[in-house]
């Protein structure tokens, strides 16, 4: 039972009768009726068209044979002159027939939401091995990201989860206005559960990345301990600790012992990134253990930030100006994450732009305006 | 070594096997992948009754939510229309299904349907379908219709059922009834074979079949054998072609299908028993894997005693994640109490750490030794953390068993099971009594009356003679004057009289059981179940009857009990009535099914039996579960049938 798992749309079954081929792909290109299933290649039998039942593992496929008895019913009724619903093919009665029903606002909005879930997706894993990258520093030109570049992706990635989960609590709020039936209310609750599940699991895709890069840092703190003087070596690691920060250098990952005052650019000075906070760096601050605790158990899904994440979401951005992600990547409380140098953003802006981060941002225009 | 991997591979799974099928149903009918990052689908459910009973042993809620499952709806339910959303549905074929889902498509309920019907549709009901799609113009939102060939239910890894819903159609009574027309005999045969056929298809082999002479189970190995042949001969729809069976697991082996009838033996539905899943099924509501408690608070259940003041209802499902119940299901009583022990305690331990370590966390930052410690206990606490949910886990497992266990031990101090047990396995394997059946038939307290209906009737069946009518009138005083009511007794006696006693099922084995003594390592540790009274008995391998003709079968030894047995090939070309066996070869893998009904205790027995020997399995069935009450019922039932059928019997 081996299956690719490609992305065919699945095909909507054709109008009235017809033998269709199960021996390839359904045909793409037809607009897809519910949400696209991963359509793997079963292990249908020898048997081709020429059957009307296709055996499929265990169980059998009789929807050809279904449809040569609509046709024998057909032309059963024809012969008996027994009106047959709608025409000859029926088709023309049928979009009569369902135009007055109402298409949904509710469904055609989900899966807008879900679409543009996708394009982050599509996103991150496009970028994935080059922020993860960690020999970026000594790649060519075009193989590399920068810190700036990553710290980018991490704020688009933040705003634009933010901004899909709180398209979910809006669609939460409309869903059950006008509705009467508690079977429906259920059904949309339940969609817009499976909608933020899997805004849940695109956004591990980025802490999980987001992680490397943090243990990293913690790991390097770690190894700066093991310098032989501890004085010379606090400050020393200081500075390489702001060297590593330097969102306008390439070269993040040099062994410590090249690190060299000369190297900081003044304008980088008062630049202090995420971490590094001017404390004595041979302990690692509780924060830290629990930073790498948190993104663990993030990962894993378990303690935490459990619950209702999205809900959990809202009030911690709205409170801290920071991701759920970021909130477990956690700081001395009194220091904020400081923004970007105006410079430095638009030389950052730059350069992420021709990795095509530009198309990104612009898509997320319609989605801020999604009310 | 790879032969017996491969036969693992296909005797453990028809629970696996089953449930992928049901899957991929849900599944809009393509194999289902995993992908984390995959965009979610939506879909709705709308079963019959068949359906829920299949599906509910093998996929909780929770699992049918992962697949996509917003609602799951009975089909004869008011339902309203959901827009936009595809329906899945898995119901038998029948007339009023038919109907029901003719009107969903009138009614334009969903947006698209995906058909699966248990058991294969015939044409005409197709054409139904097809004629009510036309009608409502919805021809092409019937997206696709499948036969599933799933019309049984799986229960274990290696037990299955016929049905549950219209259990009462291939029940014990209904196939035994005095009154049954051929007819009749008829749909009640063809219900079976049905169903077995569905078995066969999912675990995608076909077997050789061997059955008793001139019993029902006759007669099911007939219909079978020719139902398969067919299916067989006809190229281009068979269900069993090359890419169809599993792996070829059976291309070199073919498993051995013993069909018996429950009239072989009536004493192991009445037996009482010692081992856990028995137990639950005997005392308590244990139904389809899920058992129902009545809790009461507090107060002693004696059988004079006063009544609880306070029931809760509490229900569990007994499952294969289930742990525990997969490890001690098979296990004596005293052993399964020992173990709820051992887990409560080896839980607290682990409670204990993730308290300390998390104490530990909590110092801020003052004390240098404890933030030292705190890169060493980062990771520890980073899998503690981790581990909580199956921490959590065994605390719910720990209190389930708990509950379930204490439930059966008040059932067995009250009644004295333990005596019971002890007593009738004496009795079947022969050895001498120590004590007087007239005694404990006329102990007060020992025993409701139907225990000791049980016990007696066990004692007249395995009686190599029957007992004078002297003592019997003693018995039967004593029965009466204990509450019994004496139908089934008349029963027994006729169906001794009437059935092939030749080699009865009297030879239960030459092992008795051992008392391990009254004191136990569960008493000492004050243990949650006061086990105090309760004999420690260590059960003893003894074959059954029905794991007897197995072996015998299985193992292609001689014996005159199965020597005449019918043997039924359905690959052969031509049909097949000898009983000579062309296969001289043991089977590596079995299945017993029985007709008329079966229990844990003779599952449990084929069980115990398998697992010494490497690399065979064994696969049972029967059509329905019954527990001894359940048993007795029925067979009143039959008796009352016979005295209106033949008046003269008596």
């Amino acid at each position: 039972m081996a299956a690719e798992a490609g992305t065919f749309l699945l095909a909507s079954p054709l109008a009235g009768g017809g033998v269709r081929n199960r021996n390839g792909p359904p045909a793409a290109g037809l607009g897809p009726r519910s949400p696209a299933a991963d359509v793997g290649r079963p292990g249908a039998g020898r048997r081709g068209c020429g059957s009307p039942r296709v055996r499929v593992a265990m169980a059998v496929d009789i929807t050809l044979l279904f449809r040569a008895s609509v046709k024998t019913v057909k032309t059963r009724n024809k012969a008996l002159g027994v009106a047959v619903g709608g025409g000859v093919d029926g088709s023309r009665d049928e979009l009569f027939r369902r135009s007055p029903r109402p298409k949904g606002d509710f469904s055609s909005r989900a899966r807008e939401v879900i679409s543009h879930i996708g394009k982050l997706r599509d996103f991150l894993l496009e970028h994935r091995k080059d922020y993860i990258n960690a020999y970026s520093h000594i790649m060519s030109e075009y193989g590399k990201m920068t810190d700036t570049e990553r710290d980018q992706i991490d704020q688009d990635a933040q705003t634009f989860m933010r901004t899909c989960s709180e398209a979910i609590q809006q669609l939460r709020a409309q869903a059950h206005k006008e509705i009467h039936s508690q079977q429906v209310k259920e059904h949309r609750s339940a969609v817009l559960d499976f909608i933020e599940d899997y805004l849940k699991r695109v956004c591990k895709l980025y802490s999980e990345q987001r992680a490397i890069r943090v243990k990293r840092v913690v790991d390097k703190k770690r190894l700066s301990k093991l310098e032989p003087e501890p004085n010379t070596k606090t400050k020393e690691s200081m500075f390489s600790e702001k060297v590593s920060q330097n969102p306008s250098k390439d070269s993040e990952e040099k062994p410590i012992t090249e690190e060299y005052p000369e190297k900081i650019p003044a304008e980088a000075q008062p630049e202090l990134g995420s971490w590094g906070d001017g404390r004595g760096e041979d302990e690692l601050s509780p924060e830290e253990i629990q930073m790498g605790l948190g993104i663990s158990s993030m990962a894993s899904g378990s303690h935490g930030l459990e619950g209702n994440w999205s809900q959990n979401l809202v009030p911690v951005l709205t409170a801290a100006n920071r991701s759920p992600c970021e909130a477990a990547v956690t700081q001395r409380p009194e220091r904020k994450r400081s923004a970007l140098p105006h410079a430095l953003k638009s030389g950052a802006q730059r350069k992420l732009c021709s990795r095509g981060t530009l198309q990104f941002l612009n898509h997320l225009e319609p989605v801020v305006s999604f009310v | 070594m790879v032969g017996v991997k491969m036969a693992a591979a296909a005797a453990a799974s028809i629970r696996e096997r089953q449930t992928v099928a049901l899957k991929r149903m849900l599944n809009f009918n393509v194999p289902h992948v995993k992908n984390s990052t995959g965009e979610p689908v939506w879909k709705v459910l709308i079963y019959d009754r068949f359906g829920q009973d299949i599906i509910s042993p093998l996929l909780s809620v929770k699992e049918l939510r992962d697949m996509g499952i917003t609602l799951h709806l009975l089909l004869h339910s008011d339902r309203d229309p959901i827009p936009d959303v595809p329906a899945v549905y898995f119901v038998m074929p029948s007339e009023e299904n038919i109907d029901r889902m003719c009107q969903d498509l009138r009614n334009q309920l969903y947006e698209s349907y995906y058909l699966n019907f248990i058991s294969a549709i015939s044409r005409s009901k197709l054409e139904d379908i097809a004629n009510a799609a036309l009608a409502a113009s919805a021809v092409a939102q019937v997206a696709k219709v499948f036969d599933q060939y799933l019309n049984f239910i799986t229960l274990e890894d290696d037990m299955f059922v016929l049905c549950n819903q219209n259990k009462e159609l291939v029940s014990y009574r209904a196939i035994n009834r005095p009154d049954i027309t051929d007819t009749e005999m008829e749909t009640v045969m063809d219900t079976i074979v049905d169903s077995l056929f569905c078995f066969f298809v999912t675990l995608g082999a076909v077997p050789i079949i061997r059955c008793s002479r001139g019993t029902a189970a006759e007669m099911v190995a007939v219909k079978l054998d020719k139902k398969l042949r067919e299916n067989l001969r006809d190229a281009r729809n068979s269900l069993f072609t090359g890419d169809t069976l599993g792996a070829g697991q059976f291309s070199f082996q073919r498993p051995l299908l013993v069909l018996v009838d429950r009239n072989i033996d009536l004493a192991t539905p009445l037996h009482h028993t010692w081992t856990y899943q028995a137990l639950v099924h005997d005392v308590l509501d244990f139904h389809l894997n899920r058992v129902n408690l009545e809790e009461s608070s507090g107060v002693e259940n004696s059988p004079a005693g006063a009544r609880p003041k306070r029931k809760n209802k509490k229900s569990y499902d007994l499952t294969p994640v289930d742990k525990f119940w997969q490890k001690h299901k098979g296990s004596p009583f005293p052993e399964v109490a020992e173990s709820v022990q051992q887990e409560l305690e080896s839980y607290r331990a682990q409670e204990d750490e993730v308290k300390r370590l998390k104490s530990i966390m909590g110092l801020e930052g003052e004390d240098e030794g404890a933030i030292s410690m705190l890169s060493d206990n980062t990771a520890k606490l980073t899998s503690a953390v981790s581990s909580l949910p199956e921490l959590l886990e065994k605390k719910r497992l720990i209190d389930l068993h708990t509950n379930v266990a204490t439930a059966v031990l008040e059932h067995i101090k009250a009644r004295k099971l333990d005596v019971y047990f002890e007593y009738e396995e004496k009795i079947m394997s022969k050895t001498t009594l120590d004590k007087s059946l007239l005694d404990i038939i006329s102990d007060p307290d020992a025993g409701t009356p139907e225990d000791k209906m049980r016990l007696f009737l066990i004692y007249y069946i395995s009686a190599q003679q029957a007992p004078s009518e002297a003592d019997l009138e003693q018995y039967k005083k004593a029965l009466t004057d204990a509450g019994c009511n004496l139908n089934p007794l008349q029963y027994i006696k006729q169906w001794k009289a009437f059935a092939k006693m030749a080699s009865a099922p009297a030879s239960y084995g030459n092992t008795t059981t051992k008392s391990m003594g009254l004191l136990s390592r569960v008493m000492n540790t004050g243990s949650q179940f006061v086990m105090e009274g309760v004999k420690n008995l260590v059960l003893k391998q003894q074959n059954l009857p029905v794991t007897r003709i197995l072996d015998n079968l299985m193992e292609m030894k001689s014996n005159p009990e199965t020597d005449d047995y019918r043997y039924f090939d359905p690959k052969m070309l031509r049909g097949n009535d000898s009983s000579v066996p062309r296969n001289k070869n043991p089977f590596q893998e079995a299945i017993v099914f029985v007709v008329g009904g079966g229990n844990y205790i003779e599952y449990q027995n084929l069980v115990d039996y398998i697992k010494g020997k490497q690399g065979k399995h064994i696969l049972y069935g029967c059509s329905e579960l019954f527990n001894a009450t359940q048993f007795i019922k029925q067979v009143k039932c039959v008796f009352h049938l016979l005295l209106l059928t033949y008046p003269k019997l008596l």
